[in-house]
């Protein structure tokens, strides 16, 4: 506004005609009122749109966690470390049958899948005896992309695949819910369990859940 | 001599054109300045509380559970002409919300220590973020909130596993930085 003002003060000096004169006063003062006009209108645009912005972080860490539930009275326990979720142990007698359900829940990265092990963890088998586990197909609850289980192994010290290829996913809790596990035993005559059980050298199986990373 | 004359006439002229504008544009400036203060004056704020959501479950076969932040609060100071109202509005700007999931947010009444006049009514139900605005809180009038760390409209963001029975394997582990972006309204007289 101002620069037009100055510039139209010094403008009589060098006009040479009455008509130019007029004519540019005219001009000079229409390009004032356009201008003075335009800074209104963005004053008001900047007064309309009032805004604040918030950065918001979303994490998603990855887990594995497993976990039993086991039906019936029974001498059966398992124990559950806090500080090793991804692993349980259960005590296995002839009367474990087929009351426990495996449970896990899973979060994976892109490309990557959990996978769970069973090993003797504790004891040994007379040699005339072996110990088998059915895993269970996944019994339906929970969401997500649940393992595939291998069917039946004989257990041995060292850990073998039982479930594979786990998504993320959820099996939900309790009996009757995720994997169910059923334990048989060939030639368990042979056990003596009762000896074994007051020896404290029980059998122990361990699941473990890891990622495939 | 005569044109010297007529010359000085125009010059007089310009000068009192040059006067008259001045004067008109002193006089629209200082009535526009009115209008801005009175009729159309907003401004609007967030306490800048880190917000930080984590998505997980401690527990064997359980899903992720939904985590919520209350932290953040927005505070706006209002003045709008009779009848007329502003609205609180969301959305996000940058960054996409992880698969299998959904963010929504829900504003609170706004806080009543610091603040007073015409604060409106937060929408009941919660927004499901997208990138375009939706309502948090509309019939905002006349009104300030208050600007202490906890004066104004609680904002609390929830975030969850979208859909599980369908959703939940497209969950992948990993960290996403969104932006959101709070607007308050023109009045609805403009």
């Amino acid at each position: 506004m101002y620069l037009a003002l100055s510039a139209v003060t010094r403008h009589p000096v060098i006009f040479k005609t009455d008509s130019h004169l007029f004519r540019t006063a005219i001009i000079v003062y229409l390009i004032f009122f356009v201008t003075s006009l335009c800074s209104v209108s963005k004053t008001v645009n900047a007064q309309s749109n009032n805004t604040a912005e918030m950065s918001i972080t979303l994490n998603i860490p990855a887990i594995a966690l497993i976990d039993f539930a086991v039906h019936g009275s029974q001498i059966v326990t398992y124990s559950y470390s806090n500080s090793e979720p991804n692993q349980v142990e259960q005590i296995i007698t002839p009367s474990t049958g087929d009351n426990t359900w495996l449970h896990y829940s899973s979060i994976v990265e892109n490309g990557l899948t959990n996978y769970i092990t069973a090993h003797i963890s504790s004891g040994s088998l007379p040699a005339d005896v072996s110990l088998n586990v059915l895993v269970g197909a996944d019994a339906g609850a929970g969401a997500g992309s649940k393992g595939t289980s291998i069917g039946q192994i004989t257990l041995s010290a060292y850990p073998q695949n039982i479930i594979s290829n786990i998504g993320s996913c959820y099996t939900g809790m309790g009996f009757n819910n995720g994997h169910q596990l059923t334990y048989i035993w060939e030639n368990p005559e042979s056990f003596n369990y009762s000896f074994y059980y007051e020896n404290g050298h029980l059998i122990a199986v361990t699941y473990t859940i890891t990622s495939t990373e | 001599m005569h044109c010297k004359k007529t010359g000085l006439i125009f010059v007089i002229i310009l000068l009192s054109f040059i006067t008259a504008s001045k004067a008109l544009a002193q006089a629209w400036t200082a009535g526009q300045n009115v209008t801005l203060q009175v009729n159309d004056y907003c401004l609007i704020a967030t306490n800048n509380a880190p917000i930080s959501l984590t998505l997980t479950s401690a527990i064997a076969g359980q899903a992720a559970v939904p985590t919520s932040n209350s932290d953040l609060y927005v505070k706006i100071s209002s003045i709008t002409p009779g009848g007329t109202n502003r609205e609180l509005t969301a959305k996000m700007t940058s960054g996409t919300i992880p698969a299998g999931t959904q963010l929504t947010l829900a504003s609170a009444a706004c806080t009543t220590t610091n603040s007073g006049g015409i604060l409106g009514t937060p929408v009941a139900t919660p927004i499901v973020l997208s990138g375009i605005d939706q309502y948090l809180v509309t019939n905002i009038g006349t009104c300030y909130t208050g600007t202490g760390y906890n004066d104004g409209y609680k904002m609390t963001f929830t975030w969850a596993p979208l859909s599980p029975a369908t959703n939940y394997g497209l969950i992948q582990s990993g960290t996403a930085n969104i932006i959101v972006v709070f607007t308050i309204t023109a009045h609805d007289g403009n």
